[in-house]
Order: C-alpha cells, then sequence, then structure tokens
C-alpha cells in the first residue's frame, strides 16, 4: 500500500511538472504572438511593456545593445530595423506594408526552470510577385518575473 | 633603439591577430583555460562589453570584467581550476549562438567540490564569436558583491 501511494505522489509530481513546462510554453508562445502584433502595428508602448530591463538586443546590428528602460525600446528598434535586409527594400522606394511576414515555427528550449529560449523562424516575401526579401531565425530570451513570462534579449 | 621598438609592434601585432575564436567552441575553451590562467586581460578577450549577467532571473550589466569576476574571492572557496563536462549547441545562427555547458570546479587537490550549468549567449563580431550574456546559478561563487 505504501509502495502504491509513493508511486502515485511521484506520478503526480511529474505529471505537473510536465503541466507547468506546457503551461509556461503556452503563455512564452502567447507573449510572442503579442510581440509580432504590436512591431507590425508599430505599437512601441505596448510593445515595450513586453520586455524586463535591462534587455539585451543583437539582431542585424554590429555590437549588441541594452535596453535599461521602455524609453531606450524605441531608439533600439529603429536601428534593428533600420539594420534589417527590409531596410533596403524600402530604400529601393517600396513600402513595409508591401512585405509579407510570415512565422514558419516556433522552437522552445528551456534554459532553466525561469528561462526559455523561443526560436521563431520566419520569411519576408514580396507581397506583389512574392520574392524572396529575408528568410532566417530570430531568438528571444525570456525570463520569469514575479509569475510573469517577459523578454530579456533579442537576437 | 628602432629595432627594438619594430620588434615590440610586431609582437603586439601578432599577440592581437593570433587570437582568433572562429567556432563557438574554440571561444569556450580559450574561456576556460584563461579563467583558469586568473588572467583578467586575456579573459576579457572573450567578452564583448556590455555584458549580461542573469543570476536566477536577476540581471546585471558589466562594462568590464572586474565588476563580474573576483578570484581572490572565488579562491577563498577552495577553487582552484574548472573544467568543462559537457558542451552542447542548441541554437548557432549566424550571428548568434546558445551554448549550454556543463563544469566543475575543482580544489587544490584535484577533487569536484561543485559540478552546474551554465547558458552562454555568444554573438559574433568581425567574424570572432564573443561572449555576451551568462545565464548561471546564483549558487555559483563568481566573487562580485551581489553573487
Amino acid at each position: 500500500m505504501k509502495k502504491i501511494l509513493f508511486g502515485l505522489v511521484i506520478a503526480l509530481m511529474m505529471a505537473g511538472s510536465v503541466y507547468s513546462n506546457e503551461a509556461d510554453i503556452k503563455k512564452i508562445k502567447d507573449k510572442h504572438n503579442e510581440y509580432y502584433k504590436y512591431l507590425f502595428e508599430n505599437d512601441m508602448n505596448s510593445l515595450a511593456k513586453l520586455f524586463s530591463y535591462p534587455a539585451l538586443f543583437k539582431g542585424f546590428v554590429s555590437k549588441v545593445q541594452i535596453a535599461k528602460n521602455e524609453k531606450n525600446i524605441i531608439s533600439i528598434y529603429q536601428n534593428l530595423i533600420k539594420a534589417a535586409p527590409q531596410s533596403k527594400f524600402v530604400e529601393m522606394g517600396r513600402d513595409y506594408t508591401e512585405i509579407n511576414t510570415s512565422i514558419e515555427n516556433k522552437s522552445i528550449l528551456k534554459m532553466r526552470e525561469d528561462t526559455y529560449l523561443l526560436v521563431a523562424k520566419y520569411t519576408q516575401r514580396d507581397k506583389i510577385d512574392d520574392s524572396l526579401i529575408f528568410s532566417g531565425r530570430a531568438s528571444y530570451l525570456f525570463i520569469n518575473n514575479n509569475g510573469e513570462w517577459l523578454i530579456s534579449g533579442v537576437f | 633603439m628602432k629595432r627594438v621598438f619594430c620588434g615590440l609592434v610586431v609582437t603586439i601585432m601578432m599577440t592581437v591577430s593570433g587570437y582568433t575564436c572562429e567556432t563557438p567552441e574554440e571561444l569556450m575553451d580559450n574561456y576556460f583555460n584563461d579563467f583558469n590562467a586568473q588572467d583578467i586581460i586575456m579573459i576579457e578577450r572573450n567578452f564583448s562589453f556590455p555584458l549580461m549577467v542573469i543570476q536566477n532571473g536577476k540581471k546585471t550589466i558589466h562594462n568590464d570584467i572586474s565588476t563580474f569576476l573576483n578570484f581572490e574571492k572565488i579562491k577563498k572557496t577552495g577553487w582552484n581550476k574548472s573544467v568543462i563536462n559537457s558542451l552542447t549547441l542548441p541554437i548557432k545562427k549566424n550571428k548568434s549562438a546558445i551554448t549550454q555547458l556543463n563544469f566543475s570546479r575543482l580544489n587544490n587537490n584535484g577533487n569536484v567540490y561543485l559540478t552546474s550549468d551554465v547558458n552562454y549567449i555568444l554573438i559574433k563580431e568581425n567574424e570572432h564569436w564573443y561572449i555576451s550574456g551568462i545565464i548561471i546559478d546564483n549558487d555559483i561563487p563568481l566573487g562580485i558583491e551581489n553573487n
């Protein structure tokens, strides 16, 4: 009887852990969806609230940039967008609204209990002729802050 | 005098150009060798600053190595050297990568007294890899005040 009870407790603990991981992964993916929504709507104020500070950024820029607060986000994203491949598209007289960005897949890596890495593979195409502008991956570092998953790095 | 100066310049150039980490694995290997040599200048060349250190969710930014590592305090914990037990590269992109590393700290008798996991955020600048972020447990002494 003791053995059965012990086994049951272990099984419940394992199930709880799996559920916790799945629940966390769902929350992280949802948060990332919000990130993309705000980014394409150019809603930087809402976007900035998805981060915990300081936050680290690499992207297409040559040097790492650190955002110390919400105010820093706007200038950092201006630099990131300027260095991104789609800026060449705009330099040729086209508009960002003419770019179709699609997320091909999202993978999640658990680094530790309070830290996950989300990797999004995405493709950008010209809406007019469907030609490829860019295809690549972006990584987002999520850290749990008092129960809320927030982004601490984009690279 | 001219020859001495010329020799010095060539030596400095060779020292600087001699340090290249073309792969994340090579960088990790170099970093641990420099760490074990306790040479701050050598250690610093493995990093791209600002460096973000994340310990149990708490983040700190460092602009040089002195605020991140203190060997005098690390040695007081019994440390003599560190060894890499395993290294994986779950993410590698053109300009950034993540390494997952399991390492041990050994005391003067060569005995392991601490084993832990650490993640490094790596970035590539001018074709060389550098450490830009470290995610490590709070109970790994780095010899800094908030550690």
